[in-house]
């Protein structure tokens, strides 16, 4: 009996140990698939996407639909790694190609490992474009929620109600529900609402199961939602779209003490005049000169402050960063604002211009792709960008561009301060009365050498003869008002 | 001493917080402007460039010149963005800018504004962007045999009109600037290399 159960518990032993192994090796070798397959998508994503897709359409380069089927793989191989090297071979193919491409030679691509060729190939020979999710709820609705899916939807968002496949994960923790004053380079719950709400907006159902950015796909890992879930969570947003979100509340501290102060003097004297329960009449005098100072100060600050609007730092209706595009990648102030030179304002680039660099990169490191689409949405819809304007002088001033950036050579920083490293442009000087003419009685201008002075004749003469070192903008009539007002 | 101390605890500490928050803190959030005073003569009656404009169908203060006219000082660019278009462009635009040191500087300005980020400063296509890695595509070459060979009315063309993933820089640079760039790089970052 012990011999039969012996051997029965090894066979139960084995066939446990086989179809174990059986279903690791499964597993492993379809991950490896896959992994190839997703290898291969991010290396054709980063390195041949610019040019081409893999259709029969033709970008830059030609479409590789089936182009494993017309072309030998060992060929392949060479002509991504090395193409002009092909070419100049005397290889038939690669001139063929090269010539009916318009002779625009593709880069080489030496850093391609074996692996990651075998990959790439076979992502190409493979590929399939992803497949819609199918969804059980009805996704074209966009109005005419029930009140109860609103309120689940608002629950889900704010993570008060957990996911039924229990993530910790809520959407709040990332996507700002309030106007903060904080820099946050998620999309907002508004700035999410409106992207779906628009005719042709965001596929949520799609977007949630395919991220489509490394930062999505980062920022969302393990993240399921069923599609009830989603449906009330669109709900939501149909309420926000339309309502906005509350703006973040600040503790209005100055007018507080400002009104604390006068009561505070008001029973002071009151004190003073009817009651006198205390004595010393120093307290009272203490409290009334104090409050009173503090009264002038803050009239005299709030007056100072009064049609200026220095710190004004608003939010934009894209998160454009300065600090990234005019300061990590160097990109001149004058490629974007390119009027500045001959014309009174400064330009605001249109969408188009910022196509020079974004046909090619469409995806942040910090926004993923939602920022950058909204630029692609501009164009496609033909509706310009309502950009907020922060450096606004009165209308009774006037201000040109072209003076100051042509003539005078102020570099930009000098009245906007470092915009280059500013994610979220402020404005840094007051532009007041008073600093615009420091500035002129402090600035030498470019004096000599210089038809546009010659007229000043008696200032040159006084140059020659020593009376003087520098002509400053005061000299030549930069603080007459009619310079500036008329 | 004991009537000081009760002054103390009574009213300097609530004082002295109160004129702390007075001295450093502000109501305004960084998304509003402040009060003014007088706005009736800050804020201009006439329509500005870039304001909303309810007059206009498209909502816009600016817009385009009416079908069939052409603004003044505005020469139309006549070759299509081909490469017809572009070997077209070679062979009859001519640069009517004198090669001197004064127009070389100009063009060298604004090939350093318009143009580095991506040809770089040899013109080789090193430029910022695809060092850093935020151009995964290495952008053209400007002193190349092809390019060398090709003439000057070509490059003026590409810088109007764009090419492959280029975008057009016409709207950004005037004309005489665009064939100052392409001056300087027919005349000094061609010569370099060669």
């Amino acid at each position: 009996m012990p011999k039969h159960a012996a051997i029965k518990r090894k066979v139960v032993r084995l066939t446990l140990a086989v179809s174990f192994s059986l279903i690791l090796s499964g597993v492993f070798l379809s991950a490896t698939k896959d992994e190839g397959y997703q290898k291969g998508k991010q290396i054709f994503e980063k390195n041949c996407a610019v040019c081409h897709k893999i259709s029969t359409e033709k970008l830059v380069g030609p479409g590789l639909k089936d182009v494993t089927k017309r072309r030998d793989k060992a060929w392949m191989r060479k002509f991504i790694r090395g193409s002009q090297d092909l070419v100049k071979s005397g290889d038939k193919t690669a001139n063929e190609v090269f010539k009916a491409n318009g002779m625009i030679p593709m880069p080489d691509h030496k850093f391609l490992t074996d692996d990651d060729l075998t990959n790439l190939i076979g992502y190409i020979e493979n590929f399939k474009p992803e497949a819609a999710r199918a969804v059980t709820v009805d996704i074209t609705k966009k109005d005419g929620f029930t009140n109860e899916e609103i309120k689940r939807g608002e629950r889900l968002f704010m993570g008060v109600i957990p996911f039924e496949k229990g993530i910790t994960l809520n959407c709040s923790s990332c996507h700002a529900t309030q106007n903060t004053d904080t820099l946050n380079f998620n999309p907002s719950l508004y700035d999410l609402s409106v992207a779906w709400s628009e005719p042709n907006g965001t596929n949520v159902y799609q977007v949630l199961s395919v991220p489509t950015s490394q930062r999505m796909t980062d920022a969302h890992k393990g993240l399921q939602l069923s599609d009830k879930e989603i449906y009330d969570i669109t709900a939501y947003f149909s309420v926000i779209a339309k309502t906005g979100l509350t703006n973040e509340k600040t503790f209005p501290a100055r007018l507080l003490l400002f009104l604390v102060l006068g009561f505070l003097m008001a029973l002071a004297l009151a004190d003073l005049i009817y009651f006198k329960k205390v004595k010393y009449k120093l307290v009272h005098i203490l409290i009334i000169v104090g409050g009173l100072s503090v009264h002038t100060t803050m009239a005299i600050q709030e007056g100072i402050k009064l049609g200026r609007t220095k710190n004004y730092a608003p939010d934009q209706p894209i998160k454009f960063s300065h600090k990234v595009h005019a300061g990590q990648n160097k990109t001149d102030c004058q490629y974007c604002h390119s009027i500045a030179t001959y014309s009174k304002s400064a330009g605001i680039p249109s969408p188009s211009l910022c196509m020079n660099c974004h046909k090619v990169v469409t995806q942040g490191t910090r926004s993923g792709k939602f920022e950058i689409n909204k630029i692609y949405r501009a164009i496609q819809s033909g509706k310009s960008i309502p950009w907020v304007r922060i450096h606004k002088l009165p209308d009774h001033v006037f201000f040109s561009h072209a003076q100051h950036v042509e003539v005078g050579k102020v570099k930009c920083q000098e009245c906007h301060g470092r915009v280059e490293e500013m994610d979220l442009v402020k404005q840094a000087a007051d532009l007041s009365m008073g600093w615009c003419v420091n500035c002129h009685r402090r600035t030498a201008v470019q004096f000599t050498d210089n038809k546009y002075y010659d007229s000043y004749k008696k200032l040159h003469e006084k140059l020659k003869a020593g009376g003087m070192t520098k002509v400053t903008v005061e000299k030549i009539g930069g603080l007459d008002c009619s310079k500036c007002h008329y | 001493m004991g009537y000081s101390r009760d002054i103390m605890n009574r009213f300097l500490f609530p004082v002295a917080v109160l004129t702390v928050l007075a001295f450093s803190s502000c109501d305004r959030t960084r998304n509003q402007k402040g009060y003014e005073y007088f706005p009736d003569m800050a804020h201009s009656l006439a329509f500005e460039t870039y304001t909303p404009n309810k007059v206009f169908a498209n909502g816009m203060t600016e817009q385009m010149p009416v079908a069939g006219t052409i603004p003044r000082g505005i020469i139309p660019y006549q070759y299509p963005a081909t490469p017809e278009g572009r070997t077209l462009a070679g062979k009859e635009l001519v640069c009517t800018l004198e090669v001197n040191q004064q127009n070389l500087d100009r063009g060298k300005a604004e090939f350093t504004i318009f143009c580095i980020g991506c040809h770089g400063p040899a013109g080789d296509g090193k430029g910022h962007l695809f060092t850093s890695g935020k151009f995964t595509m290495q952008p053209a070459s400007l002193i190349n045999e092809r390019m060398t060979i090709a003439p000057i009315g070509e490059i003026f063309h590409v810088i109007t009109l764009g090419w492959n993933t280029m975008g057009a820089h016409g709207p950004q640079i005037r004309p005489d600037d665009r064939w100052r760039i392409a001056m300087y790089v027919k005349n000094e970052l061609q010569k370099k290399t060669n």
